[in-house]
C-alpha cells in the first residue's frame, strides 16, 4: 500500500471562476459575412469575416473586466441590456488610434471569460457600442490607460456563448 | 506537409488566413502549416474553412438490369 493516498472523488460542480481573461476579439458588424444562428444559446460554427476583413485582439488589463447583463424596462415588459467593463493599459498614438476609429461603430465583440466561454456580444443587424475614459493618473503608481464600457441595450435575450474559431488575420 | 483528405475555403470565402482556437489556446493558419488533426478539428465542427478535398462521388444508383 503507498504511503500516501488520495482517492478521487466525482467533482459535481467544480471551480466557478470569476472575471474575464486578458485578450478579446473585436471587428465592426459590417466587416462580417456570416454570424451563425445559436443553437441553446451557443454559437458552434465559425464567424466568416468579408474579404480582407478580420477580428482584431485587444488586450486587456488583468482582473480588470466584468460582462454585466440586466432587466430593464418595467417588470411585466421587460428587455435587457449587456455591457462589459474593461481596462486597457497605456496611452500611445497606436492604442488611441485603434481605441477612436472603434468609437461610433456598430461593433461585434468577443470576450472569453476566465471560466472558459466566450460571449458574444452584439449581432449582425444591432452592434454594441464601445465608450471610453483615459487618464493618465495622478501618481506614478495610478492606472494609466482607458478605462472603457461596451453597451449592447434592447435584447431579447442574453449574450450567446461561441465555441468556433476567431478570424485574427484577413486575407492577402 | 500539404492535406490530402482536407481542403481549406478561406480564400474562396475570401476569409482569414489565421483564425485562434480560444478552446484549443492555439493559431491556425490556413495554409501549408495547417495540421491534418487542425483540419479535421475545424471540419467536425463543420467550420466554413475546410472541406474534404476529395468529396464522394454520387453512386451510380441504377439498377444493374437497366444498365444497357
Amino acid at each position: 500500500m503507498a504511503c500516501v493516498s488520495v482517492a478521487a472523488i466525482s467533482r459535481i460542480c467544480g471551480p466557478n471562476p470569476g472575471g474575464i481573461k486578458t485578450k478579446m476579439y473585436v471587428a465592426r458588424v459590417v466587416d462580417i459575412l456570416t454570424l451563425p444562428a445559436a443553437t441553446n444559446k451557443v454559437v458552434a460554427t465559425d464567424i466568416v469575416m468579408k474579404s480582407g476583413k478580420a477580428m482584431v485582439a485587444w488586450d486587456i488589463e488583468l482582473d480588470s473586466g466584468n460582462i454585466t447583463v440586466e432587466t430593464e424596462g418595467s417588470v411585466s415588459n421587460p428587455s435587457l441590456k449587456a455591457g462589459a467593463v474593461f481596462k486597457v493599459a497605456r496611452n500611445s498614438p497606436g492604442i488611441d488610434a485603434a481605441i477612436d476609429g472603434a468609437i461610433g461603430q456598430e461593433l461585434l465583440i468577443l470576450i472569453p471569460e476566465n471560466s472558459g466561454n466566450v460571449r458574444i456580444l452584439g449581432q449582425l443587424d444591432k452592434g454594441a457600442f464601445l465608450g471610453y475614459k483615459g487618464a493618465t493618473g495622478l501618481k506614478s503608481a495610478d492606472f494609466a490607460g482607458k478605462d472603457l464600457t461596451v453597451t449592447w441595450e434592447g435584447l431579447f435575450e442574453s449574450p450567446n456563448y461561441y465555441t468556433g474559431v476567431v478570424p485574427i488575420t484577413a486575407a492577402p | 506537409m500539404a492535406l490530402s483528405k482536407y481542403k481549406f475555403t478561406g480564400e474562396v470565402l475570401g476569409g482569414p488566413t489565421e483564425l485562434y482556437s480560444i478552446l484549443r489556446k492555439e493559431t491556425i493558419y490556413l495554409d501549408d502549416r495547417i495540421t491534418d488533426e487542425q483540419a479535421e478539428y475545424l471540419f467536425n465542427r463543420k467550420s466554413p474553412y475546410v472541406e474534404l478535398a476529395k468529396p464522394e462521388t454520387a453512386k451510380n444508383t441504377l439498377p444493374a438490369d437497366t444498365a444497357k
